[in-house]
């Protein structure tokens, strides 16, 4: 009777992480719909998505039940958590450079000191060559 | 059908209302980074999936697959990102973007052929498809076409000094987000071309390229 009682707390706890998961998800693709800018909607499909993975994970290991196959479904979210934040910053900051970002939405731009400080020094103009362009 | 069973089915729902999401953003993603971001999303999506199916039916079948899944969806995402250059209706400002995205993959003789041949393929793709080069698009079209005509006229004459005068000109007018990574592009490649030009930096020029 205890094993019956633990088998179905165990399946619940595997359907509550499911669902939750579902709901990470779909979190993800309604950021994707309804933010204006890049930049909010990298936002919206990196973050959610990496713990809504994490519960699906979470899911699968507690529905199994064995502990064989832990670390590699361990090893599949880690690879997603250590890559999302990779991805989100080459993204952001392609977007950035390429300007292709809406400056109106802004509230502050950290990067822009940045830019202009190392755009006002010659020493770095001294070493230009032409031979950049195609 | 089980409690999990239940779950599984809303699960199903549920994420192929993101896909769809995601899917839309792909066919309305005023840029190819909106693109390359939902088609990540769609990566993960999928990989959940097949999670969530291995722990309603108790097997293990698919582990590797959702595994190779979330690094294909990485590697793709970080490969077009690192690489695309979005080509506004003038030709000019492609060269800055590309110069910087060269300071960004680390700046080596090897890669830069490559990038030139690839961003050829994604501006053609882009081109078509990029209506919001913002407030940046207007700035950048007078003086693009003027370092793209100094550029040509500096292939003709020897010496970096000119190209050095005619660069910082239009690197001035050059908007202050792309031009502070075309300065520290140029900065890195300008040793290895100093060496080389020498001789004749006009045919290095031409050959780097």
């Amino acid at each position: 009777m205890n094993s019956e009682i633990w088998a179905q707390i165990v399946e619940g706890i595997a359907a509550v992480c499911l669902v939750g998961g579902g709901l990470m998800s779909l979190a993800a693709g309604v950021g994707l719909l309804r933010f204006p800018d890049l930049h909010s909607r990298m936002h919206a499909a990196t973050k959610p998505q990496v713990l809504g993975l994490l519960l699906f994970v979470i899911a699968a290991i507690v529905s199994w039940g064995k502990w064989e196959w832990v670390p590699i479904a361990l090893l599949v979210w880690g690879l997603q958590i250590l890559t999302a934040p990779v991805s989100a910053h080459v993204v952001g900051r392609a977007g950035y450079r390429l300007r292709h970002m809406r400056r109106d939405l802004l509230v502050r731009d950290e990067l822009q000191h940045a830019v202009e400080t190392i755009s006002r020094n010659e020493s770095v103009r001294a070493e230009v060559s032409d031979q950049h362009d195609d | 059908m089980t409690v999990l069973d239940y779950a599984y089915g809303i699960t199903q729902v549920l994420l192929s209302i993101a896909f769809l999401c995601a899917v839309y953003r792909v066919f309305a993603g005023p840029s190819v980074l909106d693109r390359v971001i939902s088609v990540d999303v769609m990566l993960i999506v999928v990989a959940s999936l097949l999670f969530a199916d291995m722990a309603d039916n108790d097997h293990q079948d698919n582990i590797l697959f959702a595994l190779g899944t979330a690094v294909i969806g990485f590697l793709g995402a970080v490969a077009i990102a690192r690489y695309v250059a979005v080509r506004s209706p003038d030709d000019g400002s492609d060269a800055a973007d590309d110069a910087g995205t060269r300071h960004a993959v680390g700046a080596s003789d090897d890669v830069e052929p490559e990038v030139a041949t690839g961003r050829t393929e994604e501006n053609e793709v882009v081109e078509a498809q990029s209506p919001t080069m913002d407030d940046g698009g207007a700035a950048a079209a007078g003086p693009p076409h003027g370092r793209a005509a100094q550029a040509g006229a500096a292939e003709n004459h020897a010496g970096n000094a000119s190209g050095a005068a005619a660069d910082s000109d239009a690197e001035q007018e050059e908007e202050e987000s792309t031009a502070w990574f075309t300065a520290l592009a140029r900065s890195r490649n300008a040793p290895r071309a100093e060496g080389d030009a020498s001789e004749d930096p006009s045919q290095q020029g031409g050959e780097q390229r």
